[in-house]
């Protein structure tokens, strides 16, 4: 099992994290986009895909932080 | 203090957040609203009439109340006021004071965060953000409740809990305990307290693996150190709150979360308020869709405005993405840390405060299974705070992050934080606006006013008269409110009725001021000018005055305070009916006190001696008003039945009962044979919808049923009834069966061959979820039997409406004592004498019931404590028992005999 996480946190050590902060701009410019032309559904869910990835690039600095290595 | 740049920005802001009270509310009071700030006003007459005192209701029904933890501010209120003079700079001082050290301690905690000695620009920033965050103001300090302390005891708290993680010096939490005692009110304000920490404590199990054990076990030893200080601290008033959750017979505020009811709303509140996504938040501005969907005041300020605006807010989330990328290389390992830690928060709280975020919804939903968790059904409201401030903290590190990054493009960050004081500025251009907003459906009456000399006047006289009995407001109105006209304006205070915490007695003034169940009753009474029934009700509730008040403006009077209908009812005839003698006018006849023109025979009083009482067991009604003063009832030897009769007619609300089933036809039924032994098919069903006839024939022993399933509702009794013919059979039967859990129910009757009105009620199991009801046609071993049935309909009704009414002996008489004296002491203790006892009788004591009321003569009289008319105290006196064998009761000279009272709220001891 520590076997498990040490391979997950040295694949996520070599992968570069920020590179997702920059389909987060897109999704936020998606949304403005949609906003405007009054797409309310599609909005919605690139507000939501932008939250995902916020997640997602928030827990894989964490895994790259963290004691899994 | 050192004279830098940053201390003269900082001495600025401070004075100009001491000024703006002044420009927001032009010289008057920011009192109005439903939940009252009277107190920041009157603090001598609130600790007088309401904080010392565990038990006290405002424009309602009394019940165990401990509002201890306001004690401290009242003083310091009292203080002030004593000082400076002037209530109005006492109460702009408040509103500061709040905004002030919230702003200061957010920085000092920052300090301590960033253990930054230059003073750097970014903390002063991320404290403006904190204090002028446009979310803040729409959710907080619009509404001013206890939770806008803790704008200030969040940073407080939080930078003495830093310093003694930093320094392990122990005075540190004492200090913070210290700042707690007049901040009180900011720990009472729990769901907004927890929806600061819930996300944090999200955020440290998020980041548990970037810390060592030892770190982690520490620091949860210390933060365990220092809330224990802290609370230690508030025992002043939370030992009485902890007893007050535990001990009410009925629920009240922390233990409503645990409600069926309440747990029945999180589901529909939550679907209907999170229709918003993360931008907004993100952009520091508060949800657009819940102020359009709710048709808010501010409405107007987000279409003119803020949504014209909200593209500057963009600046914050820039930042933030910037903060994203560079953290890595502008923070040390420490500060990486510290920096994902309060991102996990931030994100959580996003979540929190947003929660419309895809199937994240769902898991939020799923959450309100929680014990408790139904607090946070508003969550736009509970999550707000702690949003703010973990967006505040944040905020600092982007900010830091970028200064860092950018360190040598020093004209970069100049103009960056020059935006950032632009936004800041733009933000709070309608902040005026947001404050300030009329009542709904008006256009000049504001949340902020003066209260009228000869309204204050004219209540320092009824407070000198020391009335026991309540007061009715009119014109009575839809919420618990009081109108109070300005002298000089058309304005108008517009709130909860300030007459309880200014003389001691109690008002009902509207709608929301009676029980749930009985609002709508008392109003149909009103409309339908039935003023016995009017009397009768108000008679059980000790009202014994009215207050007119002849100055609403027309305004107020069209808007949604009043409803047309009930208004254009309380007309002349209603006051002529209803008014009796003059008791006290105001100087100039705007508010005027009136007797109530009660019949003779009925003296609405704090303690009434009722003549009859009858078991619920006998009577099976749910609100017995008349039993107890009624005089259309209180006529001696009046038979029993019609009684009864007289009583229903009065009392029973109708509205009460919904029917939920009426029988049209067979095609939701289920028809089947009941005893089908052989595969003979002899049994019939048929209905006649002309007649509303349903006929069940079967024969040779055969028995056709015909069953149908019905949903149940939790808290409810279910009532069928029917009139049914049974033709050759002996017993009639029905049967109720609640599916899985084979608890199934059979009701026999001996049948006579006529139509028989059959009433049956069904008290179904906690766990029951479906009935299934049953109707046979009966059974005959020789011959066809058949049952006819007309009439069936199922009606169902709350079952605390059975719960309540009561004594040991159905219909019997009691002995009348006189009350020959009674005198209040407080809101919990009055002291009363009772003369002309010759038998045994009953004493309804007219406050709310709660067990902790006590009676005594001397010592404690252990007397059954009952609850009369679904309301009040009454206790049952064994002649025999207290005079002869406890010996408490004085005889006098004409052989009957007197005795001493004290009535206690015993839970409060003065």
């Amino acid at each position: 099992m520590i076997n498990f996480f040490k391979k997950c946190g040295l694949f996520f050590r070599r992968w570069n994290p920020n590179s997702l902060a920059l389909v987060l701009v897109f999704f936020l410019l998606s949304y403005l986009v949609s906003d405007i032309f009054g797409w309310a559904k599609l909005a919605q869910t690139f507000a939501n895909l932008a939250y995902y990835l916020f997640f997602i690039l928030v827990l894989l600095h964490l895994i790259k932080m963290s004691k899994f290595k | 203090m050192k004279i830098t740049r940053i201390n003269i920005f900082n001495i600025a802001i401070v004075l100009i957040l001491l000024a703006l009270p002044y420009y927001l509310f032009e010289g008057k009071f920011f009192i109005g609203g439903d939940d009252t700030r009277l107190f920041y006003l009157f603090p001598s007459e609130w600790l007088e009439n309401i904080s010392l005192h565990s038990w006290f209701g405002l424009s309602g029904l009394s019940f165990y109340n401990p509002n201890q933890f306001l004690l401290p501010l009242l003083l310091i209120v009292k203080v002030l006021q004593f000082l400076l003079f002037s209530k109005l700079i006492v109460h702009y001082l408040i509103f500061s004071i709040i905004l002030i050290l919230g702003f200061v301690f957010f920085q000092k905690f920052l300090r301590i965060v960033f253990e930054d000695k230059k003073e750097h620009i970014y903390i002063l920033l991320a404290s403006l953000f904190y204090v002028l965050s446009p979310i803040l103001w729409v959710v907080e300090v619009s509404k001013f409740l206890y939770s806008i302390w803790l704008i200030p005891f969040l940073p407080i708290c939080f930078y003495y809990l830093g310093k003694y993680l930093k320094e392990e010096k122990i005075k540190y939490a004492f200090y913070a305990a210290l700042w707690g005692i007049p901040l009180a009110q900011a720990l009472y304000s729990i769901p907004w307290l927890l929806g600061v920490f819930l996300p944090i404590l999200g955020g440290l199990i998020l980041c548990f693996s970037l810390f060592s054990f030892r770190d982690i076990v520490i620091f949860f030893k210390k933060a365990l150190i220092f809330t224990a200080i802290l609370l230690a601290f508030q025992l002043f008033w939370l030992a009485p709150f902890i007893h007050s959750i535990y001990s009410n017979p009925e629920p009240t505020y922390l233990n409503q979360s645990s409600l069926e009811e309440t747990e029945d709303t999180f589901t529909p509140t939550v679907l209907a308020t999170s229709k918003g996504n993360i931008i907004y938040p993100l952009l520091n501005l508060f949800h657009p869709q819940i102020v359009r969907d709710y048709n808010w005041t501010i409405k107007n300020i987000y279409d003119y405005f803020y949504n014209k605006t909200a593209f500057l807010n963009s600046i914050f989330i820039l930042i933030f993405l910037l903060s994203i990328l560079f953290f890595r290389q502008a923070l040390d390992r420490t500060e990486k840390k510290f920096y994902l830690l309060s991102l996990s928060s931030f994100l959580l709280s996003l979540f929190l405060f947003t929660v419309n975020i895809g199937f994240l919804k769902n898991i939020f939903l799923a959450m309100g299974k929680l014990p408790g968790f139904v607090m946070f059904r508003n969550a736009y409201d509970k999550f707000a705070l702690g949003y703010v401030f973990i967006y505040a903290i944040l905020f600092c590190f982007s900010l830091i992050i970028i200064t860092r990054f950018f360190a040598e493009h020093r004209k970069f960050l100049k103009i960056l934080f020059s935006s950032i004081i632009l936004v800041f500025i733009v933000n709070i251009i309608p902040l005026k606006k947001i404050i300030v907003r009329p009542l709904w459906q008006t256009e000049h009456t504001f949340t902020h006013a003066k209260i009228s000399t000869e309204y204050l006047d004219f209540v320092r006289i009824l407070k000198e008269k020391k009335y026991l009995s309540n007061v009715l407001g009119l014109p009575f109105n839809q919420a618990a409110y009081a109108i109070i006209k300005e002298e000089a304006s058309d304005n108008a205070y517009v709130g909860t009725s300030p007459l309880k915490i200014l003389s001691g007695i109690n008002d009902f003034t509207g709608r929301l001021s009676f029980p749930e169940e009985l609002r709508n009753l008392f109003i149909s009474y009103i409309l339908n000018h039935d003023f016995d029934k009017i009397k009768n009700f108000l008679s059980v509730y000790n009202v014994g005055y009215i207050l007119e008040n002849n100055n609403i403006p027309p305004e107020i009077l069209f808007s949604y305070l009043f409803d047309r209908d009930l208004t254009s009812r309380q007309d002349k005839i209603f006051k002529e009916n209803l008014l009796g003698a003059l008791e006290q006018e105001s100087e100039k006849g705007n508010f005027r006190l009136y007797k109530i023109n009660y019949h003779e025979k009925v003296r609405p009083d704090i303690i009434t001696f009722p003549k009859k009482i009858y078991e619920s067991g006998d009577l099976k009604l749910p609100y017995l008003f008349s039993l107890i003063n009624a005089h259309e009832v209180s006529v001696d030897n009046f038979p029993k039945e019609e009684y009864i009769n007289r009583v229903q007619t009065v009392a029973v609300p109708e509205s009460l009962f919904k029917e939920i089933y009426k029988f049209e036809n067979l095609i939701s039924w289920n028809m089947i044979d009941c005893n089908a032994y052989d595969n003979q098919v002899s049994i019939k069903f048929n209905y006649d919808p002309k007649q509303d006839i349903l006929s069940l024939k079967a024969e040779n022993d055969h028995n056709a049923c015909i069953y149908r399933n019905f949903k149940i509702e939790k808290q409810k009794i279910y009532r069928v009834s029917f009139d049914y013919k049974a033709i050759d059979i002996e017993e009639f039967n029905s049967y109720v069966d609640f599916k899985d859990l084979n608890q199934p129910q059979t009701y026999k009757e001996k049948t006579t061959g006529d139509w028989q009105k059959f009433t049956l009620e069904i008290d179904p199991p906690s766990r029951a979820e479906e009935m299934a009801f049953y109707l046979y046609s009966g059974r005959n071993k020789n011959d066809w039997a058949e049952t006819i049935y007309k009439n069936i309909k199922i009606v169902s009704f709350p079952k605390s409406a059975y719960q309540d009414l009561m004594i040991k002996k159905s219909a019997k008489d009691f002995s009348v004592p006189i009350l020959k004296k009674i005198e209040k002491i407080n809101n919990g203790y009055y002291q009363a004498e009772i003369s002309n006892i010759r038998a045994d009788f009953v004493l309804n004591f007219l406050e709310s019931y709660h067990p902790g009321w006590k009676i005594y003569s001397k010592k404690s009289l252990e007397l059954p404590h009952l609850k009369a008319n679904n309301y009040s105290n009454l206790w049952y006196f064994d002649f025999n028992e207290l005079c002869f064998k406890k010996k408490v009761c004085q005889k006098m000279e004409d052989e009957s005999y007197n005795l001493p009272l004290e009535i206690k709220f015993k839970p409060y001891k003065k």
